[in-house]
């Protein structure tokens, strides 16, 4: 008899799209959207769409194994007793030599965004204070930025947006990266909204939407700025700003005296009376939406970029507005009741220059690796110092579905389950669902979850030393994704009882209009143009123009890397890999170079070279390249060795820790002889 | 099948249903406990192979090179074992994934069609993989062992001279032979000839193939 069963796709993506499966004979045959849930509205984008070929791939690892020498490829099997064993005797007698817990290092993020992924983060706490990698490889930045204006991190329900009659997708490219959100649009645009997408290339998006507006890279917060000045100028202030805002008179002042509208339009790439046009029309216009990517505050200037479109929005009279505000993301269903274990004083270690901060940590070293959900040596900055790191390690574990490239750094690999084979509970950082996730069929191979996992290990440390975990040694599963529901979150999502989530999931009972009446949660609890806490963090407390990097004469070209509409950063969801990464540059620099389509030339900066095929974007600024993420790594040269770990300037305060300014990557190119050539 | 039912076996003494039995069996152990257990499975491998050697000479100097490389030390053994990992196990993506539908399933993955024809076919006999649904039915070590069990069973009736009813088990062997192992076990080997690094591998490669295809000999000889 087929069975159906919930599951959250648990992918570090906007959608967090609720899943129904069916499985027959224990054996899961289907996949597809729950058509109950109004965000998912019973679709799935191609990435979930091949999961039943990711559970039954033959290339998933079943069993837990050793490699005899780290990148050897030797690898024996092991059994988890023995696994568990030397991972714990390790544990043991590093605490015993150094007397404290801080030598043992968790690198864990977005690979699974379940809440129960946070066992590790639980088991690690359970030891004692140790060393964790903080912050976020991704959304650091907006994070910290909108937490000054607005107090927290929070935007309107996703649906809103189609309620917006002028819409502008700034930095974002919903057709590839949020696919439910491109019916919201196009039934707004149905309607007669107006869509504009702000972009640095024509993307998929821009190339749907009414306009497009190409500004050049690290330069948006400028254009937002002069477009500030604009409403200022032209009196499309909203009349009500001094009863709710702080500092407004401070940030007119400073548009005033440090704006200048050619020099934007020159910084910027977009000419002054457009900039007076779109800002008229911004003001003009009610409710006018802005949607801000994670790709703008991928910048040294970042944290002000996204500063700069806040008080755009705020200064319009767009925020609080039903289909207006400024969307980027929230955590506000995040709130999990973990696992109530002690806060440690631990060793924290930015996770965009872990490797680097790791080297120099002495008091203890680091000997001890975990990571969790996490692909450093495809996906981070600073390659060159992980090897360092990795020489260094007396211990790598890692918990992964495949060998990635990461994995074969690894001493320890222990099969991970997918969130077809445990219990789980999920929260979107973009619609308001909540969602828990039931096991369909179970672990392929001797696979465990993490959570089981952190139990074991922690009644193996216990055996070999009493006391020496404080995390459970056993447990339900779903007992414990259950009891994730806290008092905040069954009030949040208006259940008596966590087991009510069991029969569907279930969206919070937010007001769908983030800051409707203006309620903020600032120190003023006004909407702060001007913010102490920013001052504090040694930030200027006004969102200002901070130039990004620029490229340099040695290298003259800006390398962006966005997400390829078939991967998550370096998890592939495509049927046919390449061997190689093509670079898309404009047809002028073609030209430049004396290079053909399809032509092998190389990249390179200080930190690495690499090759690659040669493909054409009119749409590209002659000093801008494109590779898309793809997981080739393991085939190619990763394409994260040209990355250096400059941070964004914003992300200490809510987000753990900066950002990484990726896009400030600089290379040069150059035309190889046949004889170089690789392919 | 009526075909078959006409046909009347060769008597127990000719068929060695037990001895090829073994063999199957050995080779199941061979993948069942994997590269680290090489040098308890291998040894096995040869003293089976040896016996059914005495009736089928091409498997004696199988066996005999078998047994060169079966006496391996430490370091070799250690080799051994990395290899049949990358072959058979991973976590490199393996060359030769020991399960039989990743071979005829249309996306060539593991717990397919195959694996549940595979799983009834237990089932009709009362047979549970004891790791089901975690472990693939079709995995190439259950496949060999309900092969093995299957003959052993011709055996058994051929020893008690039941007539028709030893024709049951040899048929049903016959059956899951050409339904499962015949049509994915070759391509399973091709993939070991063509990539494996140690010459131990290619030779149990040609045991397998040789040995599954024993009963079947038997009664072309008829
Ligand atoms: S990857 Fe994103 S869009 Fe695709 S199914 Fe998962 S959550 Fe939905």
């Amino acid at each position: 008899m087929p069975e159906k069963h919930y599951h959250v796709c648990p992918r570090n993506c906007y959608d967090t799209c609720s899943i129904i499966s069916t499985t027959v004979n224990g054996v899961l045959v289907s996949i597809e959207g729950n058509p109950a849930h109004d965000y998912t509205k019973g679709k799935l984008c191609p990435k979930a769409m091949n999961d039943i070929q990711k559970v039954y791939n033959p290339s998933r690892i079943r069993y837990p194994m050793r490699q005899r020498q780290r990148f050897s490829g030797n690898w024996e099997r092991m059994s988890w007793d023995e696994a568990l064993d030397m991972i714990a005797q390790k544990i043991i007698d590093s605490k015993k030599h150094d007397g404290n817990t801080l030598s043992l290092a968790l690198n864990k993020y977005s690979g699974n965004f379940g809440a129960l992924h946070n066992a590790m983060e639980w088991l690690f706490s359970g030891m004692g204070p140790t060393t964790r990698a903080v912050g976020s490889p991704c959304w650091s930045a907006g994070v910290d930025a909108q937490t000054y204006d607005f107090g927290k991190f929070f935007c309107s329900e996703p649906r809103e947006m189609g309620h917006a009659k002028l819409l502008w997708l700034w930095g974002v490219n919903p057709a590839w990266t949020a696919v439910h959100q491109m019916p919201i649009i196009f039934d707004a645009m149905d309607r007669g909204s107006k869509v504009i997408c702000f972009d640095t290339y024509l993307s998929d998006t821009a190339a749907r939407s009414h306009r497009f507006i190409q500004v050049k890279p690290g330069t948006d917060g400028l254009l937002a700025l002069a477009m500030c000045k604009v409403l200022c100028e032209e009196n499309l202030m909203d009349d009500k700003l001094y009863d709710y805002t702080l500092g407004l008179v401070e940030f007119i002042d400073y548009l005033t005296n440090s704006i200048d509208l050619t020099e934007a339009a020159e910084i910027t790439g977009v000419k002054a009376e457009i900039i007076r046009e779109l800002a008229i029309e911004y003001g003009q216009t009610c409710p006018a939406c802005i949607w801000v990517g994670f790709g703008l505050q991928r910048y040294t200037n970042g944290g002000q970029t996204l500063r700069a479109i806040d008080a755009l929005g705020a200064l319009a009279g767009h925020i609080g507005e039903k289909g207006g505000g400024v969307h980027y993301g929230h955590f506000e269903t995040w709130k999990f009741a973990g696992a109530g274990l002690p806060e440690q004083q631990n060793r924290q270690l930015n996770i965009n220059r872990f490797a680097r901060e790791a080297l120099a940590c002495d008091k203890p070293p680091l000997r001890v690796l975990w990571l969790s959900g996490r692909n450093p040596l495809a996906q981070d900055a600073d390659l060159k110092h992980w090897h360092r790191l990795i020489q260094q390690l007396e211990l790598i574990v890692i918990n992964d579905l495949f060998l990635t490239k990461s994995a074969q750094a690894a001493d320890i690999f222990l099969p991970a389950t997918t969130h077809y084979e445990h219990w789980d509970l999920n929260s979107s950082y973009w619609h308001y669902w909540v969602g828990i996730n039931e096991p369909a069929i179970n672990p392929v191979g001797e696979a465990k979850s993490d959570l089981e996992i952190a139990w074991n290990l922690s009644a193996k440390l216990n055996r070999f030393e009493k006391g020496s975990c404080s995390f459970p040694t056993s447990g339900s599963e779903r007992e414990t994704a259950l009891k994730q529901l806290g008092p905040d979150m069954l009030r949040m999502l208006g259940l008596n009882t966590p087991e009510e989530i069991l029969d569907r999931p279930i969206k919070a009972k937010f007001p769908p209009t983030a800051w409707e009446n203006h309620e903020f949660v600032t120190p003023s609890k006004r909407y702060e143009f001007q913010s102490s806490r920013a001052l504090a963090a040694g930030l200027p407390a006004l969102p200002v123009f901070e130039p990004a990097l620029l490229p340099s004469k040695e290298t003259p070209l800006r390398l962006l890397t966005p997400h390829h509409s078939m991967m998550i950063n370096s998890q592939s969801y495509q049927d046919a890999l390449s061997d190689y990464y093509d670079l898309y540059i404009n047809p002028r620099l073609l030209e430049n170079y004396g290079l053909k389509i399809g032509e092998t030339a190389e990249i390179w900066n200080e930190y690495a070279s690499l090759q690659v095929k040669v493909k054409v974007d009119m749409s590209l600024p002659e000093d801008v390249v494109i590779i898309y993420q793809q997981a080739i790594e393991q085939r190619a040269q990763a394409r994260n060795a040209l990355l250096n770990s400059n941070l964004s300037d914003m992300g200490d305060v809510a987000a753990g820790g900066k950002g990484l300014a990726i896009n400030e990557t600089f290379v040069s190119l150059r035309k190889l002889t046949p004889s170089e050539r690789s392919f | 099948m009526t075909e078959v039912l006409r046909i009347d076996l060769p008597n127990e003494s000719v068929a060695h249903f037990k001895e090829i039995a073994s063999v199957l069996l050995a080779l199941s152990r061979v993948f069942s406990h994997g590269g680290e257990s090489l040098d308890k499975t291998l040894p096995m491998m040869v003293k089976t192979c040896h016996q059914l050697g005495e009736y089928y000479p091409e498997l004696l100097s199988m066996s005999a090179e078998l047994e060169n490389h079966s006496l391996l030390n430490e370091i070799e053994q250690q080799q051994l074992c990395f290899e049949f990992n990358r072959l058979f196990i991973g976590p490199t993506p393996p060359i030769a994934p020991p399960y039989e539908s990743v071979y005829l399933s249309q996306d060539q993955l593991v717990m397919q069609e195959q694996t549940v024809k595979v799983r009834s076919l237990y089932q009709d006999e009362n047979l549970m993989v004891i790791s089901q649904g975690k472990n693939p039915d079709d995995f190439m070590a259950t496949e060999l062992e309900f092969a093995a069990y299957l003959l052993r069973n011709a055996d058994k009736e051929a020893m008690q001279n039941k007539g028709l009813n030893r024709l049951k088990y040899y048929e049903l062997y016959t059956e899951f032979s050409q339904e499962h192992l015949r049509k994915w076990l070759p391509k399973f080997v091709e993939r070991v000839h063509q990539k494996a690094n140690h010459p131990v591998f290619p030779m149990l490669m040609d045991v397998l193939l040789c040995t599954i295809e024993l009963p079947l000999q038997q009664r072309r000889n008829v």
